[in-house]
């Protein structure tokens, strides 16, 4: 059975799911919230810190908050970990986007893998195990399928993030996956696998 | 989840050490960073010279909640030392401090303070203070002390009735507000060595602090002196501020009417020893260290 993580994309989402086991603040959710569109790369680190904030306050729930794309190179991840772990971050994602990261189907493409792998090793360096994960976020199985999925799903493994979650991606996509890290899954069209760690619900 | 032990524990070790604890108030994130740097041990973030580095407005009540959190977090993540932050009244009622007290804390602060002015406030060597009864302030004491997550979150009450009705009330005051829980008292703007002399037998078991504001109320003690009196620790909430603002006149001075800042220059840091200081070389070596040559080893 995989638990549960609760999206959410205001106050309210938090304070009225007191019982989930982790809460998910996504990009794209406070980008609707913010500015009206439901684009992540819109938004700046600083901008989603602050709002993170606000939602951090409300619960003592592991939280899990949105990396993406580290806002800019690796070194722009380095700091977007200290930063999101300065809010009391338990969980930052880091997803294989292209900078700016996109919530958009067609707007999505998949970084190279040495700067993946560059922006993976500043998060893990950057960050303090005691207080916060690093877990790779994997959007573009559209575009490079199961060889590509088990490639970066490798490379994480390697660098030393300590989970995965596969978003934007049909539910049959982790049907050849090998790998020790626990696995979550966004579930967005309405059906999932059933043998991830972690089941978002958005 | 991080939760800024670290930093509380080893405030919490400077109060009580033999030694006072002196410390000055940031303006800013490179403020800060310049006071770690040259060797203080603890920075403080208050509302004068966040009013004046953040609005330009005098300590009159025109800087809210939001505005300090914000320059608190800011120099929380600027520096590894301690930071105690100014929390004014609580900016509202007891709800209002318990929401400060639970954002100040989450913000990585080591303690706070809570005073008993009438808002909007004033600098508490301003004229034309006016207190509210001491009850109120009790009571948000009481409401910080139930808000805050950890017990080593530190609490100090203030308050300015020395001003407004003399000594005797302020000490009366700062009793009610120890017996309802805040950890150290500070009495703004005593008047006389004498006056720092009775708030301290007053207080002998309680950490103190003394404000030692240029041109201020208060005459000006070298920590030493404050230490000897029995004060726990002591802060410059304005020398930064001052010294900024001298320095951007000066200079701008110069500029405004010469077109050149060859005057100026001798005061200032060089280009390169400024960007030493602010890590320059270090942010390039850690770009370094991730550039996709050296990533080949994980994605072969």
């Amino acid at each position: 059975m995989s638990f549960q993580v609760t999206t959410v994309s205001a106050a309210p989402d938090v304070t009225h799911n007191p019982a989930t086991s982790a809460f998910y603040l996504p990009g794209d959710l406070v980008a609707t919230q913010l500015l009206g569109e439901a684009n992540e790369g819109l938004l700046s680190l600083s901008e989603y810190a602050d709002y993170f904030s606000y939602m951090r306050l409300l619960t003592d729930q592991p939280f899990w908050t949105d990396g993406q794309a580290g806002f800019g190179n690796p070194l722009n991840t380095y700091f977007t970990i200290k930063e999101l772990e300065q809010r009391g971050a338990d969980v930052i994602l880091l997803n294989d986007q292209r900078y700016p990261a996109h919530t958009q189907d067609d707007q999505r493409s998949a970084t190279g893998l040495a700067d993946f792998a560059g922006k993976l090793k500043a998060g893990v360096d950057a960050h303090n195990a005691a207080d916060t994960e690093i877990w790779a976020k994997l959007d573009c199985f559209s575009e490079y399928g199961a060889a590509g999925l088990q490639k970066h799903a490798d490379i994480a493994k390697k660098i030393g993030v300590t989970g995965l979650v596969v978003d934007h991606a049909p539910v049959n996509a982790l049907t050849n996956l090998k790998t020790t890290l626990p696995v979550s899954f966004v579930e967005r069209a309405g059906a999932a696998p059933t043998d991830v760690t972690y089941l978002v619900q958005y | 989840m991080k939760t800024f032990a670290d930093k509380r524990t080893t405030f919490n070790k400077l109060l009580t050490a033999p030694e006072i604890l002196s410390m000055a108030v940031a303006p800013d994130a490179l403020a800060a960073r310049v006071a770690e740097s040259v060797g203080f041990k603890a920075v403080f973030c208050a509302g004068y010279a966040t009013s004046a580095s953040t609005l330009a407005l005098p300590d009159r009540g025109i800087l809210d909640f939001g505005q300090m959190l914000h320059k608190l977090r800011e120099i929380v993540a600027a520096v590894s030392v301690p930071v105690f932050a100014d929390a004014d009244t609580g900016y509202g009622d007891t709800e209002n401090v318990a929401r400060t007290v639970r954002s100040f804390e989450a913000a990585g602060a080591a303690g706070l303070f809570i005073e008993d002015q009438v808002w909007p406030k004033r600098c508490g060597h301003m004229a034309g203070k006016s207190v509210v009864p001491a009850e109120e302030l009790a009571a948000k004491i009481q409401a910080a002390v139930a808000a805050r997550k950890h017990q080593d979150f530190l609490i100090m009450s203030r308050t300015d009735a020395r001003q407004v009705n003399g000594l005797q009330d302020a000490l009366d005051r700062s009793k009610l507000y120890r017996q309802a829980g805040a950890d150290i008292v500070f009495v703004e703007a005593p008047q006389s060595v004498d006056e720092l002399k009775t708030i301290a037998q007053t207080f002998p078991e309680t950490p103190l602090m003394s404000n030692m504001i240029e041109d201020g109320d208060t005459p000006l003690l070298t920590a030493k002196q404050l230490q000897d009196i029995g004060f726990s620790f002591t802060v410059h909430p304005n020398a930064l501020t001052y010294a900024h603002a001298y320095a951007d006149r000066e200079l701008l001075s110069e500029l405004a009417t010469t077109g050149k800042t060859a005057k100026s220059r001798a005061h200032m840091i060089a280009f390169n020893d400024f960007n030493h200081f602010v890590g320059l070389e270090k942010l390039n070596a850690l770009e370094a260290e991730y550039a996709p040559e050296k990533m080949t080893s994980f994605i072969e």
